[in-house]
């Protein structure tokens, strides 16, 4: 009963039970941004893509990086306290340090093996434990790591945040490319009204990329029937290197021979030889951007916009690409990876070696050479 | 809410199963070679079925009359079933449906500017209204859309001068005189022939298509774009609505569904992934991406979660056949709109309000994002829409009661009264209850349709089409 002249007051809050609903707010928001990234590899393998599906997966990333955002700004109208923050931030950082307490690198890889042997990379992969989830998910399981213990976080407080809207865009990227067959966020022709649309085929086609390559044929990944336009940005970084006329001028040394005929044996040169315009439209950025090539493999928190470390992040974060053989290569993309650059020696893989593998060995030559190039 | 039972209510009982081959009878569903049981040594083994993908029903639909019934399936087969008249033996049970005719209308393809497979799964039937003796039928799958005509034919000329009885044509020079060729009867045949094919306008998957009540036009809807067609011409359409952004980063919202309205042939809807309905009219412009109403529910934030938005996602758009209402479908209800309240629905029906605190592992294993239609009946007074376990709901506008009644083969004895089931979401499962955890999420429904004008409805469980029909008192 509250006495006439004095004052409620708030009950005190539990702290611990403050920090246990937060934390499992938080755990929670781990867990759908694992599945979300889980489910978008794994949306690539679909039978039937989905537009509609592969948006709203978008959507909910998006959405919980802005949670994660608002939520470390401590100003937030989500349900996220001041608590939260610390705990995000923690989460978020919290990078291959503690080992029981894994987190994968869920973008490039789903296989946690492969996955856990990133070593060197000190822009920290947001992720979460790499264990299956039940499906009634309880929060607060060991693996989950809410508390972050005494890492420094304040050093890498952007760079969780950096590579998760990275991701985001590139899987926007990814998605674009994928469905309506265009890269690199061409503009929509002008749309007349009452147009007629005989030539529907004939526009859309125009601005599809080539994707010559089947899924066998990148070593080992099982679809063989549909290829996603993922393959697009591959196609268009392979061929920007191999041998178009403007480039050979700059690597007229190279030997190109077995890279091609790597090409041929995958069937990409013939459909595959991309247009005049969108190898130009990438060789300025490429010319700009070489030299600082060889500071790709460190940290890559830049925040370079270049089309060229776009077409790199797509790469990097495209699931096709790096789960080809996940019993081998421990530095997941062969291309980019950041561990194994500018290394020329590149694991032998276990299995039966594919096409994909030669053409990644060759690939990381030319790379090698390139650097070489440039620094001389 | 209870289950129903005498008054106004139906009672709805089992009619018909198509699709599989009971172990008992094997009738001949004209195309439909669903399931194998195995049968070891004399043992029988029970819930062992082999399921081809390609019986998967996708779409079911009664003509305007309620005559024929339409499904199509995954392998791109239509199959239309017709009613028969009543026998005089049995009054009290409507005619049954039978087979009327079976054809492929889609093949699957392969784009080879894209090197994507298109499936030649069927997504959408709708009927035109019949003019003459024929049938037509729109069918379309991802990319391209068919107009089918069926027809029958029960007679046949003959006694032709220049042809014998088997064909072969006859000597001239011994044909001493002329007869004329006569009209016999035959044995029904049912052709289907393909008479317009639409192709090469959508770049993304169509979702819908929707006959205008001009008879004239139609509308087809993918995920980006909105096309009008005239049934006559097939080299172009319009375009009339395009949400494509300029930069396909910015892509957050797609079309989920369309609909002509069934009065006013100026008028449509569509649908968004965000649980959006706008409602166009094609006079205003000829580019309707400027709405003229829109419609959307404020969100209520004591429910936020993160999977506000993929719930919210409206899976089907269905105007009254009044016209003055519209009902949509997202993820865990149904809501009733009147066109001319755009701030809120009037009416809201849960239908699985159970599984709102599943959504995390409904999201894992992909189910969240299952389409489910819904459909009025004849008299807009009810309302009918799918769920899992092989379970569908259906809602009476009126008396505000509703069912849940379960398509299964136990339950399918002939003219055997459905009886409700109910999901037990509290700790105490009484008997007859089922669990939401025992809940089987690849028993889904999500086609069901309403006879126009009795009650009739047919279901389809994936690859089992269940018709039954109210019990006449």
């Amino acid at each position: 009963m509250i006495l006439k002249g004095q004052k409620r007051k708030l009950p005190p809050e539990d702290p611990d039970h403050t920090e246990e609903t937060t934390a499992e707010l938080e755990g929670q928001r781990q867990l759908v941004l694992y599945i979300s990234l889980n489910k978008y590899q794994h949306g690539q393998v679909l039978a039937e893509p989905s537009l509609r599906r592969s948006v709203l997966i978008a959507n909910t990333l998006r959405q919980i990086t802005l949670e994660a955002a608002m939520g470390k700004d401590g100003g937030s109208p989500t349900p996220c306290g001041a608590a939260a923050a610390v705990h995000t931030k923690e989460d978020g950082c919290t990078g291959m340090a503690t080992p029981d307490r894994q987190f994968t690198v869920t973008v490039h890889n789903s296989h946690s093996a492969a996955a856990s042997d990133f070593s060197s990379p000190p822009d920290p992969q947001f992720g979460v434990a790499s264990s299956r989830h039940q499906a009634d998910f309880q929060v607060s399981t060991p693996d989950v790591c809410i508390e972050g213990g005494s890492e420094d976080w304040e050093s890498m407080s952007s760079d969780p945040d950096f590579s998760l809207s990275a991701a985001i865009s590139s899987i926007l990227t990814t998605l674009e490319s994928s469905i309506d067959g265009n890269h690199g966020g061409s503009p929509a022709a002008p749309r007349t009204p009452l147009r007629s649309l005989e030539n529907l085929a004939a526009l859309e086609g125009d601005g599809a990329s080539k994707q010559g390559v089947r899924g066998p044929s990148w070593g080992g990944w099982e679809r063989a029937e549909e290829s996603r336009a993922t393959d697009s940005c591959v196609e268009v970084m392979r061929s920007s290197y191999l041998g178009d006329l403007a480039l050979d001028d700059i690597f007229q040394d190279i030997d190109t021979s077995l890279l091609e005929r790597e090409l041929g044996v995958l069937g990409a040169r013939g459909e595959g030889h991309p247009s005049g315009e969108e190898l130009l439209r990438y060789l300025p950025s490429l010319s700009s951007t070489v030299p600082s090539f060889s500071s790709f493999s460190s940290s890559s928190s830049s925040s370079s916009s270049s089309p060229f470390l776009s077409i790199n992040q797509n790469m990097w974060c495209l699931p096709s690409f790096s789960s080809f053989n996940p019993t081998t290569t421990p530095s997941g993309s062969p291309f980019f990876s950041s561990s194994s650059f500018p290394s020329s020696s590149f694991p032998s893989p276990s299995s039966s070696s594919y096409p994909g593998q030669g053409l990644a060995r060759d690939g990381l030559e030319l790379d090698h050479v390139m650097e070489v190039l440039v620094e001389s | 809410m209870a289950g129903v039972s005498g008054g106004n209510d139906f009672q709805w009982c089992f009619s018909q199963v198509k699709g599989a081959i009971d172990e008992d009878v094997a009738e001949d569903f004209g195309g439909y070679v669903a399931s194998l049981e195995l049968v070891v040594g004399s043992d029988r083994v029970p819930d062992v079925t082999v399921l081809r993908p390609s019986d998967i029903i996708s779409t079911v639909e009664f003509n305007y009359s309620g005559e024929l019934l339409a499904t199509g399936d995954k392998g791109g087969r239509v199959v239309i079933f017709q009613h028969e008249q009543e026998s005089k033996n049995r009054p009290q049970l409507r005619g049954e449906y039978n087979v009327y005719s079976t054809f492929q209308s889609h093949e699957p393809e392969f784009d080879y500017l894209k090197s994507l497979e298109i499936e030649e799964k069927i997504n959408k039937i709708r009927w035109l209204p019949q003019q003459n003796s024929a049938h037509f039928l729109l069918s379309t799958n991802d990319k391209t859309i068919k107009l089918w005509k069926i027809s029958e034919r029960d007679k046949r000329a003959e006694g032709y001068n220049l042809k014998d009885e088997e064909g072969r044509l006859r000597d001239p020079f011994r044909i001493s005189s002329l007869r004329v060729p006569v009209l016999m009867p035959m044995d029904l045949m049912v052709e289907a022939s393909p008479r317009r094919i639409f192709a090469n306008a959508h770049t993304y998957h169509i979702n819908s298509i929707s006959v205008n009540s001009d008879h004239e036009t139609y509308l087809s809807a993918d995920d980006l774009r909105i096309n009008l067609w005239h049934l006559e011409i097939t080299d172009r359409s319009f375009n009339i609505v395009d949400i494509k952004p300029a930069n396909m980063e910015e892509l957050t919202e797609v079309i989920t569904a369309a609909e002509c309205h069934p009065h006013q042939c100026n008028v449509f809807v569509y649908s968004s992934s965000k649980g959006t309905i706008r409602l166009c009219d094609m006079r205003a412009a000829a580019l309707c991406d400027r709405h003229s109403k829109f419609f959307e529910e404020p969100e209520d934030p004591s429910s936020r979660s993160f999977f506000s938005e993929i719930i919210s996602s409206i899976s089907d758009v269905k105007f009254s056949h009044s016209g003055r209402y519209m009902m949509t479908r997202d993820y865990l209800s149904v809501k009733v709109w009147d066109l001319n309240m755009e701030n809120r629905p009037v009416e809201t029906y849960q239908v699985h309000e159970y599984l709102r605190s599943k959504l995390c592992s409904l999201y894992e294993n992909d189910c969240i994002f299952d389409k489910f239609e819904c459909c009025w009946n004849g008299s807009d007074s009810a309302i009918m829409t799918g769920s899992y376990n092989n379970f569908f709901r259906m809602f009476d506008r009126n008396t505000r009661r509703d069912i849940t009644l379960e398509a299964s083969r136990e339950s399918s004895k002939p003219r055997a009264t459905l009886k409700p089931r109910k999901v037990s979401t509290g700790g105490k499962r009484k008997k007859d209850e089922i669990s939401v955890d025992s809940l089987d999420f690849n028993k889904k429904i999500l086609h069901t349709a309403w006879h126009p004008k009795e009650n009739v409805i047919a279901v389809a469980a994936t690859n089992n089409l269940y018709i039954f029909q109210d019990k006449i008192n």
